[in-house]
């Protein structure tokens, strides 16, 4: 008795071994998608603990505050880092993994579209292919999102270590002995330029009615380096950080990088959210396949069924 | 890297050797003309080798000299960037250096807001003695 049930379940085996190999496939793909919904509600849920657990490594970006990248304007400071990240490996990787997406999501596509056309074995080949792809698509926009949370996070370092540096750099600089003498000579020369007029005059009741060649040529090179100065804080190459039209100093420009940095985080968190139930519904399309392909349709069962039920078989036991 | 870049660099470095010319120039070269003009002026005060007639006449000189030194040290940037303790105590003491425009703020000539700074009155002259120190 015992032979026999190893005899069937081998023979069964051999002429249902396609149906065991997709049935395999399916298993090892719905651990994956379990898996890869798992880690990622308890990455959601742990914001980027760590970029080197999804392989993220080779692709790597290590950008500095160096000195000369905080002499530089603020606004050109965003545009520096960015060109940097564009010429990294990590910003290589990403576009590659965009390529990658993009194609998994036209064949995704297509197999929908040719999904209703099919029937039978097809139909079940065709399910399989498509949760595969669906699969692909899910690893690439995963590796997608670590990468992008690793550059955010490298660009937020990034901005903070270049806003301490320039709030070292203004703190040095309000302390030193220039900026103080500095500031003295600014407010005395407040001071002299209240009574410029009066003592113009008081010159003029000593008899002494003709200006100096000083004080004639400096009126006239005034207006003109009013002029330039002019030309200068109007000079692209020479304008203050601005947001939303307004002029912004470089410390004010650095802190709304860092909170557009952070917003562009939670986004991906919420995203990564999104990642995580689109790898449980690919999971749970390969349990039902799975069970599909082990204990056959819904409707097999009910066919049973019905030859089981007395009611449907009276017919063969009498002769009208 | 290409000319155009070549050229630019080139360019850069220029203008900043054109602002950076005065850096080797005496920095404090308008505030020590200044501080010359002053002792002059203090000295024709004080000197006793003048008639009263010249002193008016060789103060109002010296004032209008003064009136653009004065102008010149309080807008030459080189000043402050000097990082000196000429240079420090000149804007500490305005009322002591800036003595022409500092005097027409209160409405005084420069001698008289000097010794008036200096809290120098006829009864503390009177009670002074000449001697060595």
């Amino acid at each position: 008795m015992k032979s026999m049930t190893i005899n069937i379940i081998r023979a069964k085996t051999k002429t249902n071994s396609n149906k065991y190999k997709q049935l395999n496939l399916a298993c090892s793909l719905l651990i994956k998608s379990f898996s890869l919904a798992a880690v990622l509600i308890l990455s959601s849920q742990v914001v980027l603990a760590n970029d080197t657990q999804f392989g993220g490594v080779s692709s790597d970006w290590k950008p500095l505050a160096s000195d000369k990248l905080i002499k530089l304007p603020a606004n050109i400071i965003e545009k520096r880092i960015q060109k940097d990240f564009q010429a990294s490996a990590m910003a290589t990787r990403m576009i590659e993994l965009d390529v990658e997406m993009q194609d998994g999501v036209s064949m995704i596509k297509s197999i929908i579209e040719l999904m209703p056309e099919l029937e039978g074995q097809a139909v079940q080949n065709q399910r399989f292919e498509l949760l595969q792809y669906k699969s692909d698509y899910l690893d690439a926009l995963q590796e997608s999102h670590n990468l992008h949370q690793s550059a955010l996070e490298k660009k937020q370092t990034l901005y903070k270590s270049v806003l301490d540096k320039l709030r070292l750099q203004s703190g040095k600089m309000n302390n030193s002995e220039t900026y103080k003498i500095q500031q003295a000579q600014v407010a005395a020369r407040q001071r002299m330029e209240k009574v410029i007029e009066q003592v113009d005059q008081s010159l003029m009741h000593l008899g002494i009615e003709k200006s100096s060649p000083y004080t004639d040529k400096y009126s006239k090179n005034l207006s003109q380096i009013e002029n330039l100065k002019m030309a200068i804080s109007r000079h692209q190459a020479n304008q203050s950080p601005q947001m939303n039209g307004i002029d912004i100093t470089s410390e004010e420009y650095l802190r709304q990088l860092l909170m557009s940095v952070s917003t562009e985080q939670s986004l991906l968190d919420q995203e990564t959210l999104m990642l995580s139930y689109m790898a449980k519904l690919v999971a749970l399309d390969a349990q039902a396949l799975e069970y599909e392909v082990a204990y056959g349709e819904d409707t097999d069962n009910e066919l049973m069924s019905e030859t089981n039920k007395p009611s449907a078989v009276t017919t063969l036991f009498y002769q009208e | 890297m290409t000319n155009f870049s070549k050229t630019l660099i080139a360019l850069i470095g220029v203008t900043c050797l054109a602002s950076n010319v005065n850096a080797k120039q005496n920095m404090l070269f308008t505030l020590e003309n200044l501080e010359r003009q002053r002792a002059v002026l203090l000295d024709n005060l004080t000197t006793t080798k003048l008639e009263a007639y010249q002193r008016e006449q060789n103060t109002n000189k010296l004032i209008k000299r003064l009136v653009d030194m004065e102008r010149m040290v309080l807008r030459d940037d080189r000043i402050a960037a000097s990082n000196s303790i000429m240079a420090k105590n000149a804007f500490q003491n305005y009322d002591l250096t800036f003595l022409v425009h500092a005097g027409s703020e209160s409405k005084k000539s420069p001698m008289a807001h000097w010794l008036h700074t200096l809290n120098i009155t006829n009864k503390s002259i009177e009670k002074s003695r000449a001697g060595a120190r």
